[in-house]
């Protein structure tokens, strides 16, 4: 009976949440979140939260695009945001030029960086490919901590008058995150997207079959830099100061992985909801001297344990839906019971 | 189940983060926010703050009834958030403490990593800030940087001054100016050491000191034997620089095993607390016994509290009695001088407004546990006021323990002399 129960289950069909109703519901959030920001219907302070959510999430999405859909799991993506942080710094207080130049210098060199690494480092896989990513992150970091250009260690702050207020900020992290959404969720529903997750089930037998893996490799390292190069000019622009301490810290990376996790490992809506419960315990555990890390590796743990799929990923699988799915259409319910009388 | 639990507990854990986050201020209070390294690397630096946080909100909300702001008496709140010592973290609680708990004056404190990331926050926001306890240079570079500051107030000691007060040392020890002794420098790359390391290299030949310098090198290193070898061919006579505890400890080993022999040693920041002077002496089996370094503040400087009415040697006392008789900290007495400008700031301007506490942190003229403090001199923007400082030296006592005995008072003579120089092992020359 209980087998029965299980196997109907495994064979309810997924339905896919897309197509215009979604579309319109998504429109109806995203322009809500502009007007409230906007009329000031927010205040400062919930904008705050709201523009660290968009800012996780938007590095959130870009982890998961390398590790969850393509197999590419990089220790490393702190290397972005540190030389978007110092790019900002260095064009707004040395060149006395404004914030929007810095943030394109940003995007610029995190393309740049990217592109000429992606020759070493595609040369590598798994655990190697992503020790090594960790290893470039800490050697530029160790160069930045010796240059006199960007101050060595003493640090650099961004500087702009008048300075950006919480609401332009909350803005420019809103209009990121809606960005790399789209551009993840377009992506995976192409023929390169189908590539990019056939390359990190099995890359030797994706290639057999057409998938160039060093143009889909380099593709999604690109668009992942280039993202979590503008959520960290955009972070940066908020803390105002930096140092290569804590722009190039592991600990960008522990956080993207903890809100992918949490979330749902590919799962496109999964960082969306790791990333909010990640700043809210940020927020909420800053009362607690000392305990802030323990606790949040604790909650990893054991979601981990309980929940290896994260909260997006259990969910899906449980109530039969996926959100934002690579699957264009959902599964129709007569070749499933065409599959479960077959199996049964 | 488990499962069931799991979510639960996620749920629980949100549901009252967020209800104690959103209760956790009392409205009627005149609020002050305090980012302090309560953990991570330079959490000595952050030890008793929160006994001196008590002290002072027992004092004023007890003792005095609260402060008279807008026509009303309300108590103080001092809202500490940990900085985790990671200066990210510094701004975020920095901004957390302007956005969400509407802090009406904020300190920043604890060496250029922390003071620098909240004074900056806190003068983007046009928040009055009491900044304390980070050399007035990188500072002034960071924080101002050419553009004056309106509402940052900063008090402690320059570069030069501490300069000034290490070559007293060397003297001290026999190691005066104009005679060519090379002093080997050992400085990192962040904020405190390329501050130093400017004004040394430029202030040492001037002196008549013969400059060797191996070069900064990033904080947290492990291997410096090519420093080490660069002391020992170049034979120096005194190593000085400013390092935190685990760097010098490396340096120092590093040295100890190259065979280098020196006259005297001054080092700032890691020999500030008695714990990090213990750990330095049982790593080097006792050879940094005599090891000197500048004094900010002790329990025996003459200085009293206009504000609370308290005497340094009293506070000491009082630190040593809560704390299983530890003796206070130097910077936990620079915690209380903040606190103590901050609520004579508030006093005077009688108001919440940000203007107004501004302009009564600007006409500042208050005798601290620290000493005088008064905001009238500029650099590059920043208003500063010089805090006193003096030499010292870790001294062996017939206890068996380490006490630092200020050895000298070139810079400040109002702080008394307590002993003389005596050569240690760290003395080896």
């Amino acid at each position: 009976m209980g087998d029965n129960k299980t196997l109907a289950s495994a064979h309810k069909p997924i339905k896919v949440l897309d197509g215009i109703p979604m579309l319109i519901i998504c429109i109806i959030i995203i322009a809500a979140l502009y007007i409230l920001g906007i009329t000031g219907v927010f205040s400062s302070n919930l904008m705050r939260y709201l523009m660290n959510i968009f800012l996780y999430i938007t590095m959130g999405e870009m982890w998961n695009l390398l590790s969850g859909f393509t197999g590419m799991t990089s220790l490393g993506n702190q290397t972005f945001i540190g030389l978007a942080g110092f790019s900002v710094a260095v064009m707004t207080s040395t060149y006395s030029m404004s914030i929007w130049v810095g943030i394109l210098v940003a995007l610029v060199i995190a393309v740049v960086v990217a592109l000429l690494l992606s020759f070493v480092l595609f040369r590598m896989r798994g655990m190697y490919f992503a020790i090594a990513t960790w290893v470039v992150a800490e050697a530029i970091c160790t160069w930045f901590l010796s240059w006199k250009y960007v101050n060595q260690g003493g640090g650099m702050s961004v500087r702009a008058k008048p300075y950006p207020r919480i609401p332009e900020i909350y803005l420019m992290a809103l209009t990121l995150c809606v960005i790399a959404m789209v551009v993840v969720y377009v992506l995976l529903r192409t023929k390169t997207g189908l590539g990019l997750t056939a390359m990190r089930d099995d890359a030797d037998a994706s290639s057999s079959v057409g998938v160039n893996i060093f143009k889909s490799k380099l593709l999604v390292y690109v668009i992942a830099a280039a993202f979590t190069a503008l959520a960290g000019a955009v972070f940066f622009v908020n803390k105002q100061t930096i140092y290569p301490s804590s722009g190039f810290d592991i600990s960008w990376t522990v956080s993207m992985v903890f809100i992918v996790i949490i979330g749902g490992i590919g799962t496109v809506s999964g960082p969306v909801v790791g990333a909010i419960i990640y700043v809210l315990l940020s927020e909420i555990l800053a009362k607690l001297p000392g305990w802030s890390n323990i606790i949040l590796g604790a909650i990893a743990i054991l979601v981990i344990i309980f929940l290896p799929d994260g909260i997006m990923g259990t969910l899906q699988k449980k109530l039969h839906f996926e959100l934002f799915s690579q699957k264009r259409f959902s599964e129709p319910k007569k070749n499933l019971r065409a599959k479960a009388q077959m199996q049964a | 189940m488990k499962k069931r639990v799991l979510a639960v507990v996620l749920a629980l854990t949100l549901a009252v983060g967020i209800f104690g986050a959103m209760t956790a201020s009392a409205a009627d209070t005149i609020k002050i926010g305090y980012v302090n390294p309560s953990t991570g690397a330079l959490a000595g630096n952050g030890e008793g703050a929160q006994w001196v946080i008590d002290q002072i909100t027992k004092y004023v909300n007890e003792d005095l009834g609260g402060i008279e702001v807008d026509g009303a008496v309300k108590p103080i709140e001092v809202v500490l958030y940990d900085s985790e010592s990671d200066s990210a973290k510094c701004s975020e609680m920095a901004q957390k403490l302007i956005e969400e708990n509407n802090v009406d004056i904020m300190i920043a404190i604890q060496t250029p990593e922390t003071v620098i990331p909240v004074a900056a926050t806190a003068e983007r926001y046009g928040v009055p800030c009491v900044s304390i306890q980070a050399p007035v240079n990188p500072v002034a570079a960071n924080v101002a940087g050419g553009v004056e500051c309106e509402y940052v107030f900063h008090a402690f000691w320059t570069i030069e001054n501490v300069y000034e007060c290490h070559k007293a040392l060397w003297t001290a020890a026999g190691y005066g100016p104009g005679e060519g002794y090379k002093v080997g420098i050992t400085f990192a790359t962040d904020a405190d050491g390329t501050a130093w390391h400017d004004i040394f290299v430029e202030k040492l030949p001037e002196d008549g000191y013969v400059v060797v310098d191996p070069g900064q090198y990033p904080s947290g290193s492990n291997d410096f034997t090519s420093l080490a070898n660069t002391f020992k061919a170049e034979e120096i006579d005194i190593l000085a620089g400013t390092n935190i505890p685990p760097d010098f400890l490396n340096v120092y080993k590093a040295c100890l095993a190259a065979g280098v022999q020196v006259g005297c040693i001054t080092m700032g920041k890691c020999c500030l607390l008695p714990g990090d002077v213990s750990v330095l002496e049982n790593d080097t089996q006792g050879l940094a016994q005599g090891i000197m370094t500048e004094v900010w503040w002790t329990p025996n400087y003459p200085f009293s509290s206009a504000t609370t009415g308290i005497s340094s040697a009293d506070l000491g006392a009082a630190y040593s009695a809560d704390n299983d008789g530890r003796d206070m900290p130097q910077p936990a007495g620079y915690a209380y001088a903040s606190l103590e400008i901050a609520i004579d700031a508030l006093t005077r301007a009688a108001s919440t407004d940000p203007d107004a506490i501004r302009d009564a942190l600007a006409a500042t003229d208050l005798d601290t546990i620290v000493g005088p403090i008064k905001y009238d001199k500029e650099l590059m923007g920043l208003h500063y006021g010089d805090t006193v400082i003096a030499g010292g030296q870790w001294q062996l006592q017939e206890d068996g323990t380490e006490k630092l005995v200020v050895i000298d008072n070139t810079v400040y003579d109002v702080i008394s002399v307590e002993g003389e120089y005596v050569p240690g092992n760290a003395t080896n020359k």
